[in-house]
């Protein structure tokens, strides 16, 4: 398990993560979520040892992480911005990384190449956006390391791509079960990827909890705005649209069957709230942690 | 250990494929070279030339002078393209270091092993262009020395010159061009004292002319032993750039 501890982070004066306290359990799929620049690429990137976290204690099954050859040969980080070298072979990516991650699986990234049709002869940066996205993923699937993080792995990905990615993390990770950590914007189309997801708010972890278990919290209802208030607790409001008489509110609070039957019966239709349009409304709601 | 082990193998496939890249290079040099003075007659020479009562060169020893740019551009390659993709693949920083010690030592004693065969053989491929071979390289002489003292020597001379550039490099890297401004602004500073510029330029020749006793031995192990360990420093507290 990698457990974070009271991490914090700075860039000079500006805070960007705050008493940062989280654990990452084997064998899990994390989405992590949060509006840009919360910090999302700091807390990955201090987790898979590219830079240091000001201060705090990051470990995997108790040992730190940072600069610990055992803890890191378990992590394999698939960042946004490349490996910091552009001006090489693609043969020669995929050469070291064989190198250097100790699970690497050869067969299984010549399968990826060949499925995503990529010429390891050419350069990095003769490659399109999308393709240079997709070497990274090749390297984070093939490198079976226990704990695999991908940072924006959907970056000029077209549909086709994204969803054959997703698919393929889900059928590589029920054959060879770890601990999957992805941040994206496009939170839809991963939903059904996630177990877990983390919302990083105001510097800190906001939300940690279960895919299904936040979205049993999460309801649109639709309807006359006094019945639905007089049946609701007004601090569970994360969002609400008006049209004339009818309203749509976003309730983040669970409804127990009863609650639920006396609002049908009321006439309020109820439906589930996807999960980008959570994030947003958690997000950018007045909602305190506290409240929830 | 086992991933430190990945990193060397890693950092020592690095360096052959350099080392096969230069020696080739410097093997068509020198077939360049030796065509270029059996055809020019015996008043052209091309090569190290030494002029005095008689005019004496050197074809296979151009490339221990090609040896030390080199080993700018191998340092610089070792900082500039294997540490970020060595750091992006989970590799720690200490690991990483101390593998360019070890890469550092492999290119030093291979190219010490296979410079020091080539100048043995050099005055017999300048005899056989008709010319006069040269014997006096400074640090040793190709006629008197056995050549177990060239390849030790051209060894130490070898790997405290890439220690050197390997400092340069990773403080180049993680400072950028602020390091040259400091090094132009004391350039400036040490312009006003003459005994600097004099002291500093007579240290670079003497470490590469100086023959190796035991004062000279010792010399160049402590700077060997300071730049790695200043370059160890710096690089165990470098973050890897965006884009190299």
């Amino acid at each position: 398990m990698i457990k974070l501890v009271d991490v914090n982070k700075s860039y000079g004066k500006t805070p960007v993560l705050s008493q940062i306290n989280l654990k990452l359990e084997d064998n899990k799929i994390y989405g992590l979520l949060g509006r840009n620049g919360v910090g999302k690429t700091t807390l990955l990137n201090m987790i898979g040892n590219q830079i240091k976290a000001s201060s705090g204690h990051i470990s995997l099954d108790d040992q730190g992480i940072f600069e610990n050859s055992q803890a890191l040969s378990d992590i394999c980080i698939v960042k946004e911005e490349g490996i910091g070298v552009e001006d090489i072979k693609l043969k020669e990516i995929f050469e070291t990384a064989g190198i250097l991650y100790k699970n690497w699986d050869e067969d299984y990234k010549d399968l990826l190449i060949n499925e995503f049709n990529l010429d390891s002869k050419k350069k990095f940066n003769k490659l399109s956006r999308g393709n240079q996205t997709l070497v990274g993923l090749i390297v984070g699937l093939a490198s079976r390391a226990r704990y695999t993080i991908f940072d924006e792995p959907s970056l000029g990905l077209d549909a086709a791509h994204r969803d054959r990615f997703y698919s393929l993390i889900l059928e590589d990770w029920e054959k060879n079960p770890r601990t999957i950590v992805i941040s994206t914007h496009l939170i839809d189309e991963v939903t059904s990827v996630f177990e877990e997801v983390i919302i990083l708010k105001d510097e800190k972890v906001f939300i940690k909890e279960e895919v299904a278990s936040l979205m049993k919290r999460a309801y649109y209802l639709n309807g006359n705005q006094d019945t639905i208030i007089s049946v609701i607790d007004r601090d569970k409001i994360i969002h609400r649209e008006k049209f004339g008489n009818t309203v749509i509110i976003a309730l983040f609070d669970e409804l127990d069957n009863g609650t639920k039957e006396d609002l049908r019966g009321k006439n309020i239709e109820i439906s589930p709230i996807p999960l980008q349009k959570l994030f947003i409304y958690l997000t950018e709601n007045h909602l305190s942690k506290e409240a929830m | 250990m086992e991933n430190t082990k990945r990193i060397i193998k890693y950092q020592y496939k690095e360096s052959k494929i350099s080392m096969s890249k230069f020696w080739l290079t410097m093997f068509l040099v020198s077939l360049f070279l030796y065509i270029i003075n059996k055809r020019s007659g015996p008043n052209v020479s091309s090569g190290i030339i030494v002029s005095g009562d008689i005019t004496s060169i050197s074809i296979l020893g151009v490339s221990l002078f090609a040896l030390l740019i080199y080993l700018i551009i191998f340092n610089y390659e070792n900082l500039y393209k294997n540490f970020p993709m060595a750091i992006s693949f989970s590799v720690t920083r200490k690991d990483f270091a101390l593998s360019t010690i070890f890469k550092g030592l492999v290119i030093a004693a291979t190219s010490g092993l296979i410079q020091g065969v080539l100048l043995k053989l050099d005055p017999i491929i300048v005899r056989l262009v008709d010319k006069t071979p040269m014997y006096d390289f400074g640090i040793f002489n190709t006629n008197t020395d056995n050549i177990i003292y060239l390849i030790f020597t051209l060894f130490i001379i070898l790997f405290t010159v890439s220690s050197m550039w390997n400092l340069l490099a990773s403080l180049n890297y993680r400072f950028g061009y602020k390091l040259w401004i400091v090094f132009l602004g004391l350039y400036f500073i040490s312009s006003f004292i003459r005994s600097w510029h004099a002291g500093i330029w007579t240290f670079s020749i003497n470490i590469l002319t100086t023959r190796i006793d035991g004062v000279q031995l010792l010399k160049l192990v402590l700077i060997t032993i300071i730049s790695q360990g200043l370059a160890y420093l710096n690089t165990i507290n470098t973050n890897i750039k965006r884009k190299a």
